[in-house]
């Protein structure tokens, strides 16, 4: 082993400290057995020299052999070692495309998570108690009011509101709109007068039926109001929200 | 003033040009020269850094030599041996395998191709 200063020494060490962190990441290449090349290739060159050898006579040595960071072919280097030394080697070029592509990237990725943020954040619900039947002033016939109520934090927009008088497997729809509804307002939308028949009604709202409205929660958009009529009077009701399919068969 | 600016910026532009070039050039030379120079013996790796130096233009960083030996390695085209020596430790020699001789036959066969052709492309210049 070869006597160096003390200058000399650490130089050496940070040096093959570099080997090593330039290597480490190439899959192709043994970082301790170029360290250990390296290390007899110093001592070889420094045989002649007097001892202890000084920071120079090593700086010369090292110079020759050059930046361990050059060593790599540059695919094998890691993608952020490539961006630093094309900046290093050339700033002005690569320092132009890498601020348009950071800014390029942080304005897609902003009106990315504004989109999505805007899409989640609208969420339709059936109010508390926000689904009730009541009867005509003049009477015979009942109509059902529901109450939308949009907790989310963007504007919904206009979407179709489904009411079935039965199962919704069995009969058609009465299809009306509501919308838009703004953060925290509530939209109160109302069937025409429809009469109740002896026995168990079972009346059914579904709001955006298809799904057009991304919201954050698509699972409090319909509920089943179930009435009871003894002698052409309602003798009970049942609200059941949100409505689930299974319920039906109930 | 202007002028000798203008030929500042070319003659350094040409130079950058160079520089790109002989790099390129050097990266796939070095291999076929690390391979010809333990074609048929073993060779100490700080020998083949002596050998490789004297040829002009060739090694920039004498460093660079280390990591081909290792990835010529890696890649089965060399192999170490380890032998005694007179002046200090024992030494790690670097020699061809098979593997090696084929692809270096290969390597060299290409060279020659290549060689032929700038030379005659030279030739055709000056008729």
């Amino acid at each position: 082993m070869i006597n160096l200063t003390d200058n000399a020494r650490k130089h050496l060490d940070n040096y093959l400290q570099q080997v090593r962190t330039y290597l480490k990441a190439s899959p192709t290449v043994d970082a301790d057995e170029v360290e250990q090349n390296i290390k007899e290739h110093v001592e070889n060159e420094l045989q002649d020299s007097p001892e202890p050898v000084s920071f120079d006579a090593l700086d010369d040595i090292l110079k020759k052999l050059g930046s361990p960071q050059q060593w790599l072919p540059e695919e094998e280097r890691p993608w952020w070692r490539k961006i630093i030394l094309r900046l290093r080697t050339d700033r002005q070029k690569y320092l132009w495309r890498i601020s348009s592509f950071v800014i390029i990237t942080a304005v897609i990725l902003l009106v990315m998570v504004t989109v999505i943020d805007k899409k989640k954040s609208i969420d339709l619900a059936i109010a508390k108690n926000g689904f009730n039947i009541h009867p005509r002033p003049d009477g015979g016939l009942y109509f059902v009011v529901v109450s939308i109520l949009n907790q989310g934090k963007f504007v919904s927009p206009e979407f179709p509101v489904n009411f079935y008088h039965g199962k919704p497997d069995q009969v058609e729809p009465k299809t009306h709109r509501a919308g838009p509804i703004e953060p925290g307002d509530v939209w109160r939308e109302g069937t025409v007068p429809f009469a109740l028949k002896e026995g168990v009604n079972e009346i059914v709202v579904v709001l955006d039926p298809y799904d057009k409205v991304e919201e954050s929660n698509e699972t409090n958009n319909s509920a089943l109001l179930q009435v009871v009529v003894r002698q052409s009077k309602i003798v009970e009701k049942t609200l059941s929200c949100p409505f689930v399919k299974n319920q039906e068969n109930h | 003033m202007t002028g000798t600016l203008y030929c500042d910026i070319m003659r350094y532009m040409d130079n950058q040009f160079f520089d790109n070039w002989s790099t390129q050039l050097r990266k796939g030379m070095l291999e076929l020269c690390v391979l010809n120079a333990i074609k048929g013996t073993s060779l100490y790796g700080y020998d083949i850094v002596r050998k490789l130096r004297d040829i002009e233009g060739l090694v920039i960083g004498e460093g660079t030599i280390y990591p081909i030996l290792s990835r010529l390695k890696r890649e089965g085209f060399a192999r170490t041996t380890i032998k005694e020596s007179t002046e200090g430790p024992a030494r790690k020699y670097y020699e061809l395998t098979l593997k090696g001789e084929r692809i270096l036959s290969q390597m060299n066969d290409y060279w020659k191709d290549i060689k032929t052709g700038t030379d005659l492309l030279k030739k055709e210049e000056k008729s």
